[in-house]
């Protein structure tokens, strides 16, 4: 839809607001309709191998980008379809403080018609060094593989929850400029495909 | 927070508020934009706590003085068990307690570095020796037994996934006013496994 604006009137004579009309009690009473505004928002999906100390998938908003990173979401999709023998895994989400030497991740802007280009200093990358600072949170699951039947329900469910926190009045983890998020795996493990998808907005 | 307001000028010359128009019935009309607003959030974390009957894994207190009330918005429980044991059955109460001492201190990490610091009175521990219980909010049923290695035992992994604390559109969270504060404590008689406590609290004026 198309953003606009409008000077308020004078007299009550041009804009309409948009109002619904409800009775409660002897009273008609009017509520408001609002929309909720989004920042611009971007997809990133970092395919990886686990491996041990690998950072998986690491967003580092470098000084300079003149912008603001809200981490929004985190979904973790094993995509691991050969038989393997699986483990149970660890992996720390931690803010990071540097980040560099790893593969750069392109996001995906969510709409191409409003999106401005991401700045260069926010820098996406798997398999990154980075300055680890504070342990936000682990994550701990097995990278054993999809099975065939319906007994995956492990890895089927897991992939459809956000394992970032959101919710009224809840901040999402804010990356200022020279901060950072990674995940890192930290039981020492080869083997297992896993997607880490995580989508995140932009305000100046 | 004070309650503030703002006076839009007349004649519009004045402050442009955002919309988006839409045609509803014959009438163009008008939708304001509006931004969720958050409080300052914090995360604390009580990794690897291992497990003891009568533990308070974690535990949070807004003591006298902070000029604060604190919010409790998740609870995440993520077991971090990840060699074999022999789980069983366990309990823990989710219960309100108006002190605690003792045990290890927790830092809380801000959600947003420009977030103010933390009132000193504010305080979170592992393990605290020394709780004084009140009311009884609800319980917490689990297994202590490891992180599944295959894809067939889901419960470890979904579970971390679920916040534990009741939250909503028009839903008080369980808020800590000074001199309150939250325990969780573990009921059942074991010593197997271990979980990581993931409480995330804002903080607003009292």
């Amino acid at each position: 839809m198309p953003e606009s604006y409008f000077q308020l009137p004078p007299a009550s004579t041009a804009t309409k607001l948009r109002y619904l009309q409800r009775t409660i009690g002897s009273d008609d009473v009017l509520g408001g309709l609002v929309y909720q505004t989004a920042p611009l928002t971007f997809s990133v999906l970092a395919e990886t191998t686990c491996a041990n100390a690998l950072k998986h998938l690491s967003i580092f908003n470098g000084s300079g980008s003149g912008t603001v990173v809200y981490i929004k979401k985190l979904f973790i999709i094993v995509r691991q379809e050969a038989v393997i023998t699986g483990g149970r895994l660890r992996f720390d989400v931690k803010r990071i403080t540097s980040c560099s030497g790893g593969t750069d991740l392109t996001p995906v802007a969510h709409d191409s018609a409003l999106t401005q280009a991401l700045p260069a200093e926010v820098v996406i990358q798997t398999g990154a060094t980075a300055s680890e600072s504070s342990l936000l949170f682990p994550l701990t699951f097995t990278n054993d593989e999809m099975l065939i039947t319906q007994n995956s329900m492990a890895q089927q469910l897991m992939a459809g929850l956000n394992w970032m926190p959101e919710g009224i009045e809840v901040q999402d983890i804010i990356l200022r400029e020279g901060e950072g998020l990674t995940i890192k795996q930290v039981t020492n493990a080869t083997g297992g495909d896993l997607a880490w998808y995580c989508v995140f907005g932009l305000e100046p | 927070m004070a309650e503030s307001y703002i006076q839009v000028p007349p004649n519009s010359t004045g402050s442009k508020v955002r919309t988006r128009s839409r045609v509803i019935g014959a009438n163009t009309v008008h939708e304001q934009a509006v931004y969720q607003a958050a409080l300052p959030t914090y995360y604390a974390l009580a990794d690897a706590v291992a497990c003891a009957q009568n533990k308070h894994v974690i535990s949070i207190l807004n003591g006298t003085g902070s000029g604060k009330v604190v919010a409790l918005k998740k609870l995440f429980i993520i077991n971090t068990q990840l060699s074999t044991v022999t789980g069983v059955a366990l309990r823990s109460d989710v219960k309100r307690m108006t002190a605690h001492s003792g045990g290890s201190t927790i830092t809380p990490v801000a959600a947003d570095t420009q977030n103010p610091s933390l009132a000193a009175q504010i305080t979170v521990r592992s393990a605290a020796t020394s709780v004084s219980e009140s009311s009884l909010l609800f319980p917490l049923t689990y297994t202590n037994d490891e992180v599944g290695a295959t894809q067939a035992f889901p419960t470890a992994q979904l579970m971390a996934g679920l916040n534990w604390f009741p939250e909503g559109a028009e839903v008080q969270e369980v808020r800590l006013r000074e001199g309150e504060g939250l325990t969780i404590k573990q009921i059942t008689n074991s010593t197997v496994g271990q979980f990581a406590w993931f409480l995330v609290f804002t903080v607003d004026d009292a």
